[in-house]
C-alpha cells in the first residue's frame, strides 16, 4: 500500500506539473494581457503595470518565478481583482462550492442508485420506464434549465425558497437540486444497465441455486457487483462538482468559485486561471486516488500492488 | 348651503381645468428627458413627502468590486461605490450642477502665462475615523495618481483632460521636484491647483475618481492592501461601508462623520453582486431588490410600466473602418458602406431597447451653448441612409479601386463580439450591405480582448465599436479621431479635424463649442467612422425609491440624496 500511495504521488506531481506547464504557455499565447481595454492605456503605463505584475520578462523566467512561487503554494495576486490574492479568492469560494457540490452529489448518488437499482430489479415495467423516461429528461436538460425553473416556481411563485443569495440553509435547496438533477438522472441510467449486466451473470444464476434468499442474492452479489462503474463516474463527477458551477452559481448568485473558471479566461487574469486550472487539477488527481482505494475495498479481486 | 354648493362647484371646475391643463401641457411639451423629470420630482424633495421608517434601499452592484482605491480604479461598479464613500472637491447636485464637496469655496485666477490657477478651502470636514480631511490628503492623492509606480489608467485625467501644470512630465519622469507641479497643499485648509489652460468643466472633473482624496495615513498604514477589505479604508462620503462579502454583498450605511450627514436620509444601502439579469429582476419581483436593471431580453415585460425608466447615456455606438486598409482609405467606398446602413430600422427593429439614432459622434446630454446639449447645437450633421447613392458611391469606389466586386467581398470582414446581441447586430448590418450593395461580407465574432487586440494592431476591415464619455464635455469623444490619437484605431487623420480639435482645448465658451461642430462635421464628411446610436440605460425602480440621481458620465450613480417613502 505505501508504495502504490508512493508511486501514485509521484505520478499525480508529474500530471500536475505537466497540466501546469501546458496551461502557462497556453494562456500566454492567447492575444490580448490582462490589461487590455477599450480605452486604450498609454504605453508607459502599461509598462508599469507589467512590471509590477512582473509579465515584463520573457516568458521562461515568469515561468520559472511562478513554479518556484507555487512550491511555497503562493498563487500570486489577481490581477483583475486588485489587491486581492488568487489563494484567498480561493480561500473563501471553495468551502461554498464545496459544500453545494457534495450535498449535490450526495443527492444524486442516493437517489440515481436507488432508481437504478429498483428500474433494474423492474426491468420492462412501469417503474422502469419512468426511470428511463427522468434519466432522459434529466441527462438532456442542462442544468441553467432547472435552476432558472426552480428559481422562478419554487422562489418567485410559490415563494418556498429564497429566490437567491447566500446565507441561510434554504439557499442551498435550489442550487443543490439543479445541479445534482442531471448526475441523478446519469447514475440512475449507469447503474440500472449495470444491475442488468450483473443479473445476467452465471454467478447470480448460482447464487439463486444454491438457494440464497433473494434479498441476499441482490444486495451481496447484484449491487456489490454493479457499484463498481458507479463509484468511477462518482469519483470524477466529485472533482468537477466540488469546484463549483457556472451557471448555477451566476443563476443564483453564490459566492463560489465556479464563476472564476470562466471568468478568468475572460479577464485573461493570468494568475486566477493558473490558481483555477491548478486548484481542480490537485482535486480530480486526489480523487483518482481515492477511486482505486475504494476500488480495492469493493472489488476483492483488485489489489493495489 | 347655497354658498357651499358653489364652493363645491367651484372647486370641481379648478380640478378639471387643472387636470385637463397639465394634461395639454405635456401634450405640447416634448417628452421631457428621464433626466429633467429624475431632477424635478426627486431633487431634494417636496418637503411633503412621508419617509418610510426604515431607510434602507437594496440595490446590486453586478458584480464584485475589482478596485476601490479611487487613484488606480477604472471601473462602473468601483466608480459608484467610491462616489458614495468617498468626496472630491467638489460633488454633482442631482442636476448635475458642481456643488462644494470637500472644498468649501474657491477661488480661481489667470496666471502669467496663460493658465488658471484655482484656490480651494477646503471646509473643516472629517474622516470617518475623526482625523480632519487636510490639504495635504488631496496633494498626496493627486501625486499618486500622477506617479509613474502607481501606474494609474486615468491618470491621463490629469496630466491631459485638465492640464495639470508640469503634471506631464512629472509623469514621464522629467520633473522630479513636486514643487513644479501645479499641486499644492498650501496650509492645512487650503489647496491650489495650476493648470497649463483654461479648462471650462474643470470644476466638475473633480468629482471623478481620479480625483478624489483617499486618506494619506491609510494608504501609508495598509500598503498594498489598501481599500481590499472594510478595515482597511477610511471614508470621508455620506456612507461607509459596513458589510463586505467579497463576490456576494457590499452593504453601505450613513456616515455620521460626514460633513453634510444631516441631508443624507438614507440609513443603509445593502448591494448584492448578482450578474445574473433574470435574477435580479426576479428579486425585484419578489420586492427584496428596489431597482435593477432591464436586460433587453426582458424589456418587452416592463416598457410599459410606470417603473420602468429609459435614459439616455453618453456612450456611442458606431460602424468603424479601418482606413490604413488598401481599400478602406478609398472614401467612396466607406460612403457607399454608410450609406448603405439603414440607422433608423436598426435603432427601431433590430436593437429596440430604447436606443437613440445618432445624429452625429457626439451623443445627447453633454453640455453645449445657450443653455442647450451640444447635440441640439450640433443638430443632424451625418448622411442618411440612401440606398440608390449607395450604390452609387459603390461601383464609383469599384472603379477607383480597380477592383471588382467578388474581390472585395472577399477581403472585407465584419469584426464583432461574441455576444448573442453582438452577432444579431452583426448579421442585420451584414444583411444591408447584402440588399443595398450586393455584397456579402464575412462576420468574424471573437473575444474581447481579442478584438481589442486587433484594432491595436489595425488587423481588421470594418468593426462595430462604442466610446463612453469620461467627463462632462463633448471633447471626450471629440478628441477620439485627432491624427495618431491613442484612441484612434481607424487610422484616420485629418489636418483641418485636428485644428479644429486643438481650438476646442485652447478656446473659451462659444468658440470652443463651434471648433467642434465643425470637426463633428468633417468627421461626417470623411466618415472613419459612420454613427449608428447612443445606448441608454434600461431600468425599473420600485416607485417609493425618490432621489437616485444619474448623471451621463463618471461616477453615474448618486445616492446621497436618495430617500425611501413611505409604501
Amino acid at each position: 500500500m505505501l508504495k502504490y500511495t508512493l508511486k501514485r504521488g509521484l505520478m499525480a506531481i508529474l500530471t500536475i506539473w505537466v497540466i501546469v506547464t501546458i496551461t502557462f504557455f497556453l494562456m500566454n499565447s492567447i492575444p490580448g494581457d490582462p490589461f487590455t481595454d477599450e480605452k486604450k492605456i498609454p504605453e508607459e503605463i502599461m509598462e508599469k503595470l507589467k512590471k509590477k505584475y512582473g509579465l515584463d520578462e520573457p516568458l521562461p523566467v515568469q515561468y520559472g518565478k511562478y513554479m518556484k512561487n507555487l512550491l511555497r503554494w503562493d498563487l500570486g495576486d489577481s490581477m483583475k481583482y486588485k489587491n486581492r490574492s488568487v489563494n484567498t479568492i480561493l480561500e473563501e469560494g471553495f468551502p461554498v462550492s464545496f459544500k453545494i457540490g457534495m450535498l449535490a452529489i450526495v443527492f444524486a448518488a442516493v437517489v440515481g442508485i436507488g432508481f437504478g437499482i429498483i428500474a433494474g430489479l423492474n426491468r420492462g415495467k412501469a417503474f422502469d420506464f419512468v426511470v428511463i423516461i427522468l434519466a432522459v429528461i434529466g441527462v438532456s436538460v442542462p442544468s441553467f434549465v432547472f435552476a432558472a425553473l426552480f428559481q422562478y416556481t419554487f422562489g418567485v411563485k410559490l415563494k418556498l425558497f429564497p429566490v437567491a443569495r447566500w446565507g441561510t440553509p434554504a439557499h442551498y435547496v435550489m442550487p443543490v437540486l439543479a445541479l445534482g438533477i442531471g448526475y441523478v438522472a446519469y447514475i440512475a441510467r449507469m447503474m440500472r444497465t449495470s444491475m442488468l449486466d450483473v443479473l445476467n451473470q452465471d454467478y447470480i444464476r448460482t447464487a439463486r441455486a444454491k438457494g440464497l434468499s433473494s434479498i441476499q442474492v441482490t444486495w451481496r452479489h447484484t449491487i456489490r457487483n454493479a457499484i463498481l462503474p458507479i463509484v468511477t463516474i462518482l469519483g470524477v463527477s466529485i472533482a468537477g462538482i466540488v469546484v463549483g458551477s457556472f451557471v448555477i452559481e451566476d443563476i443564483f448568485a453564490i459566492p463560489g468559485i465556479g464563476k472564476h473558471f470562466v471568468q478568468s479566461i475572460t479577464h485573461l487574469d493570468y494568475t486566477l486561471i493558473m490558481g483555477t486550472t491548478i486548484f481542480y487539477a490537485i482535486i480530480l488527481v486526489i480523487m483518482m486516488f481515492i477511486i482505486d482505494v475504494v476500488y480495492g475495498i469493493v472489488d476483492p479481486r483488485i489489489r493495489l500492488e | 348651503m347655497r354658498k357651499q354648493k358653489w364652493l363645491l362647484l367651484l372647486l370641481v371646475l379648478v380640478l378639471t381645468l387643472s387636470l385637463a391643463l397639465t394634461g395639454c401641457g405635456k401634450k405640447e411639451e416634448p417628452k421631457p428627458t428621464a433626466k429633467e423629470e429624475e431632477g424635478k420630482d426627486d431633487a431634494k424633495g417636496s418637503g411633503e413627502e412621508k419617509l418610510a421608517e426604515e431607510q434602507v434601499l437594496r440595490i446590486n452592484w453586478s458584480q464584485e468590486p475589482p478596485d476601490l482605491d479611487p487613484q488606480t480604479t477604472t471601473d462602473q461598479v468601483s466608480f459608484w461605490i467610491i462616489n458614495a464613500v468617498y468626496e472630491g472637491l467638489v460633488r454633482l447636485d442631482p442636476d448635475g450642477n458642481v456643488q462644494p464637496g470637500l472644498a468649501e469655496k474657491w477661488d480661481e485666477e489667470e496666471t502669467e502665462d496663460g493658465g488658471v490657477k484655482y484656490t480651494f478651502h477646503l471646509r473643516d470636514a472629517q474622516w470617518s475615523d475623526g482625523t480632519p480631511v487636510t490639504a495635504e490628503d488631496f496633494e498626496y492623492s493627486w501625486f499618486r495618481a500622477i506617479d509613474p509606480d502607481v501606474a494609474a489608467e486615468y491618470s491621463y485625467q490629469l496630466t491631459d483632460t485638465a492640464g495639470i501644470k508640469n503634471a506631464g512630465k512629472y509623469f514621464e519622469g522629467e520633473i522630479k521636484d513636486k514643487k513644479e507641479v501645479g499641486i499644492k497643499a498650501v496650509d492645512e485648509k487650503t489647496f491650489q491647483v495650476e493648470l497649463e489652460r483654461d479648462v471650462p468643466f474643470f470644476l466638475s472633473l473633480t468629482s471623478f475618481p481620479t480625483f478624489i482624496p483617499a486618506q494619506k495615513a491609510a494608504i501609508e498604514e495598509f500598503g498594498d492592501k489598501f481599500a481590499s477589505e472594510t478595515d482597511k479604508m477610511v471614508y470621508s462620503g455620506p456612507f461607509v461601508i459596513s458589510e463586505w462579502e467579497h463576490e456576494q454583498k457590499l452593504n453601505l450605511k450613513k456616515n455620521e462623520k460626514y460633513w453634510d450627514a444631516k441631508n443624507v436620509k438614507l440609513e443603509e444601502i445593502h448591494g448584492d453582486m448578482i450578474t445574473e439579469n433574470n435574477t435580479a429582476i426576479n428579486l425585484y419581483e419578489t420586492g427584496e431588490l428596489d431597482v435593477t436593471g432591464v436586460a433587453p431580453e426582458f424589456l418587452d415585460n416592463y416598457k410599459d410600466s410606470e417603473e420602468f425608466k429609459n435614459l439616455a447615456e453618453a456612450t456611442t455606438w458606431y460602424i468603424q473602418y479601418n482606413c490604413e486598409d488598401e481599400f478602406l482609405k478609398n472614401k467612396n467606398l466607406r460612403y457607399a458602406l454608410s450609406l448603405a446602413i439603414d440607422k433608423k430600422a436598426f435603432v427601431d427593429n433590430v436593437l429596440k431597447n430604447g436606443s437613440i439614432l445618432a445624429e452625429g459622434l457626439t451623443p445627447t446630454l453633454l453640455p453645449g451653448k445657450d443653455g442647450k446639449e451640444f447635440a441640439e447645437n450640433r443638430g443632424n450633421v451625418l448622411p442618411e441612409y440612401d440606398a440608390e447613392k449607395a450604390k452609387e458611391y459603390f461601383d464609383k469606389a469599384l472603379e477607383e479601386l480597380g477592383t471588382t466586386k467578388e474581390e472585395l467581398e472577399k477581403h472585407l470582414t465584419f469584426l464583432t463580439g461574441e455576444s448573442d446581441v453582438a452577432k444579431k447586430q452583426a448579421a442585420a448590418i451584414q444583411n444591408m450591405w447584402k440588399q443595398n450593395l450586393g455584397i456579402e461580407v464575412e462576420i468574424e465574432a471573437v473575444a474581447f480582448k481579442i478584438r481589442i487586440d486587433r484594432y491595436n494592431r489595425k488587423d481588421y476591415t470594418t468593426t462595430f465599436a462604442g466610446w463612453g464619455g469620461d467627463y462632462n464635455d463633448p471633447l471626450t469623444f471629440m478628441d477620439l479621431w485627432v491624427t495618431d490619437g491613442g484612441n484612434n484605431d481607424t487610422g484616420w487623420g485629418n489636418k483641418d479635424y485636428d485644428e479644429a480639435i486643438k481650438k476646442a482645448i485652447e478656446a473659451d465658451g462659444d468658440e470652443r463649442i463651434d471648433a467642434m461642430i465643425e470637426a463633428e462635421k468633417i468627421l461626417a464628411e470623411e466618415l472613419p467612422i459612420i454613427p449608428i446610436y447612443y445606448n441608454a440605460r434600461n431600468f425599473v425602480e420600485k416607485p417609493y425609491v425618490k432621489g437616485i440621481a444619474r448623471f451621463p458620465v463618471g461616477a453615474d450613480t448618486e445616492y446621497k440624496w436618495t430617500r425611501i417613502l413611505e409604501h
